[in-house]
Order: structure tokens, then sequence, then C-alpha cells
């Protein structure tokens, strides 16, 4: 629906979907591509990008993970151009913070908040009932853009063992969100 | 992968596609499969969606200043431009691989261009005679006049598309701001639900309620949870600029303040606030009306909104 309205130039839908989404992406990006100032730049590119070409989206899949991808594919992008980044990242998880409130942006909502802060704890507490060496393989690959290949790589194990771990993992994680609610709706904008 | 693949093979590669991970080759082989069944396409939509949710939980970085007004600024700047991007975008192809990797959701159908008339031969020159003249005039009038009947036809044809599209915009508009208003329901429903939820996250909370100087109805909850906390507002007025509110807690007897704010009638006001070990014992919580800017002592008479740990 908020797509639909920003592809007919609605400026109050952009702003809407930027208060609701803005930051869960920076987050993200900040995460992919560790320096606060290319960040805000990517940041600032992905919502232009859905401005300019929200008509591009056709209602197939989910609103919001086509925007999300759009911001990662971006990070990811970036994040291969800064070659010389250190590798930090082979043991590197998201930290478990329970309960962590989101710093608020100035125009968050406490609807917003509240939702984000509820969003962070499914998925803290779906991702702490996933093995976590197939945790490790899923965040290598989403926040580091690695293949299979890579990972298999960075951890020193077999192509094949990553394989399952990625497939196992996020099938895993698919199944735990959705027993714990998330439907297409919650992807809805 | 020049061999063939079942659909279950197929199906064990989406997780690593939905995530960018397969060599490249593979990428490419795995979405031209997906690209042409419905059913793995739909089963892509499914996992990206539960991969885009560890966006989630990335460490939280405040939002760069500014960058909201940046963005609004030039999205401003792009409405005003007489021919807008939005305008190019139904005849320019623009580049679109950033939307569509690693799935082409979306991808716009390439548009044909429309081929240009064959340049008209030249004119054949030769002297014209009367008899010529009186039939050209004569096949002149008789073309105007089927042009007329035709471009009066196309005319009422072109008005009844216009009006029937009009119509459609109407029905759509109407059908739209019904599901805004359902929306807007919806949302203050969820507003209730969502500060419950609040509540349930946080360690504690402490309600404050509205003073003898308040306005009616003025209330806020200040929720912590370790070493953070979020006061949530309702009901205050808005202040002159040469005023603020003040967040104070009052720890081992003595009012400490915790940040200042703007209220805004119409709608909740937030306030993010760190708590030092030393704050975690607080055993009172107000709000105060203060000098734009906060001050170091509170003044008791402008204390419009109170609240006590119990």
């Amino acid at each position: 629906m908020l797509l639909d309205m920003i592809a007919r130039r609605d400026a109050d839908a952009l702003t809407a979907l930027y208060d609701r989404h803005a930051q869960t992406i920076y987050n993200m990006i900040n995460r992919i591509i560790r320096e606060p100032a290319v960040a805000a730049e990517v940041h600032q590119d992905t919502f232009w990008q859905v401005w300019q070409k929200a008509s591009e989206f056709h209602g197939a899949g989910a609103a919001a993970a086509w925007v999300y991808r759009i911001a990662r594919n971006k990070s990811l992008d970036q994040l291969r151009r800064q070659k010389a980044r250190p590798q930090v990242v082979a043991t590197t998880l998201v930290e478990d913070e329970p309960g962590d409130f989101p710093p608020p942006a100035d125009t968050a909502s406490v609807e917003q908040i509240s939702e984000q802060a509820w969003k962070r704890q499914r998925v803290r507490r779906a991702l702490g009932d996933i093995p976590i060496e197939q945790r490790l393989c899923l965040e290598l690959a989403y926040y580091e853009g690695m293949s299979q290949r890579e990972i298999a790589e960075r951890v020193n194990i077999s192509l094949g063992t990553v394989k399952t771990r990625i497939r196992l993992g996020l099938e895993k994680l698919e199944r735990i969100l959705r027993a714990d609610g998330l439907t297409a709706e919650d992807a809805a904008l | 992968m020049s061999t063939e693949r079942t659909s279950d093979q197929i199906r064990e590669l989406l997780p690593a596609y939905v995530l960018g991970a397969l060599d490249p080759d593979e990428m490419l082989a795995v979405d031209g499969y997906v690209q042409n069944d419905p059913m793995l396409l739909a089963r892509v939509y499914e996992l990206e969606q539960a991969a885009s949710q560890l966006a989630h939980v990335a460490p939280s970085t405040p939002l760069p200043a500014a960058a909201r007004e940046r963005l609004l600024d030039r999205v401003q700047k792009d409405l005003k431009r007489p021919s807008s991007s939005a305008d190019m975008r139904t005849t320019i192809q623009l580049p679109i691989e950033e939307l569509n990797r690693p799935v082409h959701v979306g991808t716009p159908t390439a548009r044909p261009v429309p081929a240009m008339p064959p340049a008209s031969p030249p004119e054949r020159l030769r002297r014209d005679t009367p008899a010529d003249w009186r039939n050209r005039l004569q096949q002149w009038l008789a073309g105007l006049s089927r042009r007329a009947v035709l471009g009066a036809t196309v005319a009422a044809l072109l008005i009844g598309i216009y009006v029937g599209q009009l119509q459609i915009q109407l029905n759509q508009m109407s059908r739209e701001l019904a599901t805004i208003h359902s929306t807007v329901a919806t949302l203050e429903e969820r507003a209730q639900e969502n500060q419950q939820l609040l509540a349930l996250l946080a360690d504690r909370d402490v309600r404050l309620a509205g003073t003898s100087i308040a306005p009616q109805g003025a209330s806020a909850a200040f929720y912590v949870q370790g070493d953070k906390g979020v006061l949530v507002v309702r009901g205050l007025e808005a202040l002159p600029a040469t005023q603020t509110y003040q967040f104070w807690l009052v720890i081992d007897g003595t009012p400490t303040p915790f940040g200042v704010f703007q209220a805004q009638p119409d709608q909740p006001t937030l306030l993010s606030v760190a708590l030092p070990q030393s704050a975690q014992g607080f055993a009172i919580a107000d709000v105060s009306i203060e000098p734009a800017g906060g001050s170091q002592q509170i003044t008791k008479e402008t204390v419009v909104l109170r609240g006590s740990v119990s």
C-alpha cells in the first residue's frame, strides 16, 4: 500500500515508510559496512531508490523484504568495494542483548519503537534456538555477503557442511518465526 | 551447472539463493528455474521474508543526524522539478540490479521503442491544370468531411476512455480512503497493544499522573530496562519556545534532571534516557515546566506529572 502511494509521488507515504523502517535498515547497513559515514550515504541512497523505483515493485513477495533487499544489496556492493576490511568476522555473532531498547530516532513513535523492540526480541529468540554453527553461516552470508564457498574457507569446514548449515539454519529460522507469529502481513508496508 | 535438476534439488538450494550465497553459475541456474516455476518463486518469497528478519537483530546505532530531513528535502526538490524522475521512469529503463538480486522481483518489461514513421517521399513536381485543382478540391472536401467524422468519433472515444479512467481512479481512491480509515483504526488499537507490550518488555515501570496544574488526561509511563529507560508522555500541551518540559528522577531525596522535551498534544511524546547505576534506586519520577534549555534545580510549583515507585 505504501509503495503504491510512493509510486504515485506521495511524499507523506515515503515519510511514513522512513519512520517505520529507517532505524532497522540503518542498523543493518551499519552492521554490514561498519563505517558510519559510508553507512549514512548508503542509507540515504536506499530510501532515494525506493522513492524513484517504487513503481517497479509489482506486489510479488513482501514489500518490506523488497526494501530491505535494496538496502542489503547496496551495502554488500559497498562492502565489496571496501576490499581492505579487517577479517574479524569469523567468530562474530550478533550480540545477544535481550530486551535492548533500540535508540529511538527523533521522529520514532511509541508504536514504532515498541514494534522494533518486539521484532528484535522475536528474531533474537529464534536465533537463540538455532545451533550456533548454523547461525554463524547465516550471519556470514547475510551480513558479510559471503558465498558458501567463501564461508567454507573462512570457517575452515567443507563446502558441503556449509550448504547444509545454511539450508537447515534458514529453514529453521523461518519455522520458528512463523510459529512465533511471523505472517505475510508482517512484511507488508 | 549444465545438468537438469529436480524441483526438490532446486528447493534445497533456495535458502542459499535467497541469501545470495551460491556461486554465480549456480545463482543463474537456480534463477532460471525459479522464474519459470510459480511454486519455487512462492517459496523464495517465503524464505526471503524470513531472511529479511535478520535485519532486526543488527546492533542498534543512532540514525545519522538530519538524515530524514535531507531525504525529504531531496524528495521535495524532485517533486518541484517540471519533469521529475517519476515521469522519466515510464519511458527510461533504469538499472535494476540492486532491486532484483538475487530474486527478480518486479522486473519491468522493456518497453518497445515506437518505430518512427518512414519519411515521406519527395513530392512529384508537375504543373497543375484547373481540372486537377477541382478534383483536388473535391477530394479535399470529401476527405475533410471524413476526417471530421473520424475526428469526432476518436474524440468521443478518447473522452469516454478518459471519463472511464477518472471513474476507475475515483473508485480506487474511495477504496484507498476506506482502507486508510480502517488502517488508522487498526493502528490506534495497535498503539495501545504496543504500549502494553513495552510494559511487558521492561523490567519495571512507573506511572505518572497529572498534578493539579496539568491538563486533564495528561499522563506518562516510564519504562526501565537495565540501564535504559523510555518515558512515554501523553496529553501535555505544547509550550512556548521560552519553556520546556524536563524529566526528573528523585534519587536519595534529590531531584536529578534526566532530559528535556517538547510535547505534542495530539500524539505521544518519547524521551529515551540512560540510567546509571546510581539512578537505579530512584523513588519518584517528575515532569516539570522549566525555562528553555532546562534547569539544574526542579521548580516544584510547575511539576505537571508525578509518579512514585510502588
